[in-house]
């Protein structure tokens, strides 16, 4: 990449220490760091004790791809099925978990279409559970006595078919 | 502990549908009450309007009765004794039979049955010809409105308006305009308020009467100033491309029939539509299944329309796929001033005797005193 050499590079360090050298341009997609670096504080390596390595290289992936430019009209469209057919496969992931942590992460770093699309993909993935599957996916625990949970149930029975 | 992802639970739930979100209330108290909460319930409504918005794939998103013989619908609003009377933030105000009147979200089933209009005389309630009507929302107050024009014979439209939140049907206004029969009796909602086509008796000229919900006015819509606009009996309203739309409802459109209102209220932004338009290609239609045994709504996922003939929707209300509750919070109503002369309804009471009139005009007075 010949324009790569002109842009500023910024170092990030994941939570468990790994650095990684982003592109300044690209890496303003997310709102946290850029207001660290207008805030200058970007001179050193930025820690992200929130993000492990193998999440962040997943953001940098991401953010790399949505920098893309297109060079006129016609490349646009190409670029914009492209890029769907990107955010498609990148939600696609092999565990659960690296989706969640994409959405901590995203919402971490400030990356709202990172945010939007990672969110999208976990409620698509709860559609049609049941409450007991839905638990089980965010770890959350059942914090009603069976009788609260019983008429909150009958409430809504219909739901529950 | 709401779970692996405390911090975005709301941006992941905001994205389910009503039913998934229903069930979702019962999987712990945090998002029982996340998704009970007025905010919640608003910042989901939005988003699924903005979503409908930006998708350029989509022209409206509509809420119809379903066709009794399986075949597109020619009559959106009605399927045997049901009435739809209009759709607004998920809301859906139905009339069952007679006079009646709920309000119900078809997405999380509730059913909010409203007061009868005691004014509504047995000849009202049993030819509905008689109504005229609309529902909408009043942003000023976040209330939801039910408008019906009762015909008064030779005089104009007497207005009654139910909020919600009162629950009580209360006159507004007597207007001198006379709406038209069949579908054009249901208000369109655009911009916070209801339009008709109806005949002014004075002039004896067709105007678009306004009713705007939160300041409860009525106001003339200008039409087209084009000498190739012309107003005839299958003139209607309706909702294309995000404007106030003129459409004709006869097969055979002559060519300047179709005509956009691109600016709200500003006349010279009248444009008639290319004869070759499709009105309602990228639609979508929701149909609101009646009654099922236990009385409540079952509801037919997005249908897209295809027909060859398409413009039979323009004039169906706007869907938008909420959670809002028809049963708004109680709170103590503000009193409303009826703009009628008292007078001059009595002057008019002389040469109608209408019971229907009598009585109202009793009860107004009732209202005027206390």
């Amino acid at each position: 990449m010949s324009s790569s050499s002109s842009s500023k590079m910024i170092e990030l360090r994941s939570s468990d220490g790994e650095t990684f050298h982003v592109e300044e341009t690209v890496v303003l997609q997310s709102e946290t760091i850029k207001q660290m670096i207008d805030d200058d504080c970007a001179n050193a390596a930025i820690p992200l004790p929130n993000v492990t390595s193998m999440t962040l290289a997943k953001v940098i992936e991401y953010i790399k791809k949505h920098a893309e430019k297109p060079k006129d009209d016609d490349d646009k469209k190409v670029a914009e099925e492209d890029l769907k057919k990107f955010d498609a496969e990148f939600v696609k992931v092999d565990q659960e978990s690296m989706l969640f942590d994409l959405v901590r992460a995203a919402n971490y770093l400030n990356i709202k279409s990172l945010l939007d699309l990672t969110c999208q993909a976990v409620a698509d993935s709860i559609k049609d559970l049941s409450v007991e599957e839905v638990r089980k996916k965010f770890n959350i625990q059942n914090d009603f006595t069976p009788e609260e949970e019983a008429k909150v149930r009958k409430e809504n029975a219909w739901a529950f078919d | 502990m709401s779970g692996l992802v405390s911090d975005s639970v709301e941006d992941i739930l905001v994205r389910l549908d009503g039913e998934d979100l229903i069930r979702c209330k019962s999987v712990c108290k945090s998002w029982l009450s996340l998704i009970s909460s007025s905010c919640f319930v608003k910042t989901q409504l939005d988003y699924n309007k903005n979503k409908d918005h930006n998708n350029h794939e989509l022209g409206h998103r509509r809420i119809i009765m379903p066709s009794r013989y399986g075949t597109p619908n020619d009559n959106w609003y009605i399927n045997g004794p049901w009435h739809i009377i209009g759709s607004s933030n998920g809301l859906v105000c139905v009339s069952p039979e007679d006079a009646q009147v709920l309000v119900t979200n078809p997405l999380t089933r509730e059913v909010k049955k409203l007061q009868p209009d005691p004014q509504f005389s047995d000849d009202v309630v049993i030819n509905r010809d008689l109504l005229c009507w609309g529902f909408g929302h009043d942003s000023s107050t976040d209330d939801y409105k039910v408008v019906a024009g009762i015909k008064v014979h030779k005089v104009g439209t007497l207005f009654h308006v139910l909020s919600l939140k009162s629950n009580i049907w209360e006159p507004i206004s007597l207007v001198k305009y006379k709406f038209i029969a069949g579908d054009s009796r249901f208000g369109i909602l655009w911009n916070g308020a209801l339009h008709w086509f109806m005949k002014d008796y004075n002039t004896k000229k067709m105007v678009i009467l306004s009713f705007d919900l939160s300041r409860e006015e009525f106001n003339e819509c200008p039409q087209p100033d084009d000498s190739r606009y012309v107003f005839d009996d299958s003139t209607r309203l309706g909702i294309f491309n995000k404007c106030l739309c003129i459409f004709g409802d006869d097969d055979d459109d002559p060519p300047y029939q179709r005509w956009v209102m691109k600016n709200y209220n500003d006349k010279d932004s009248w444009e008639p539509l290319p004869y070759e338009c499709e009105m309602n290609k990228n639609d979508v239609t929701h149909t609101l299944e009646c009654c099922t045994p236990h009385g409540v709504w079952c509801f037919c996922d997005d249908k897209r329309i295809c027909l060859p003939k398409t413009r039979d929707y323009t004039g169906a209300p706007i869907f938008v796929k909420s959670i809002v509750s028809p049963h708004v919070d109680q709170k103590p109503k503000k009193k409303r001033k009826p703009n009628i002369d008292i007078k001059s309804l009595e002057a008019l009471f002389d040469y109608d005797d209408n019971s229907r009139l009598f009585c109202w005009q009793r009860r107004t007075k009732i209202f005027m005193v206390r």
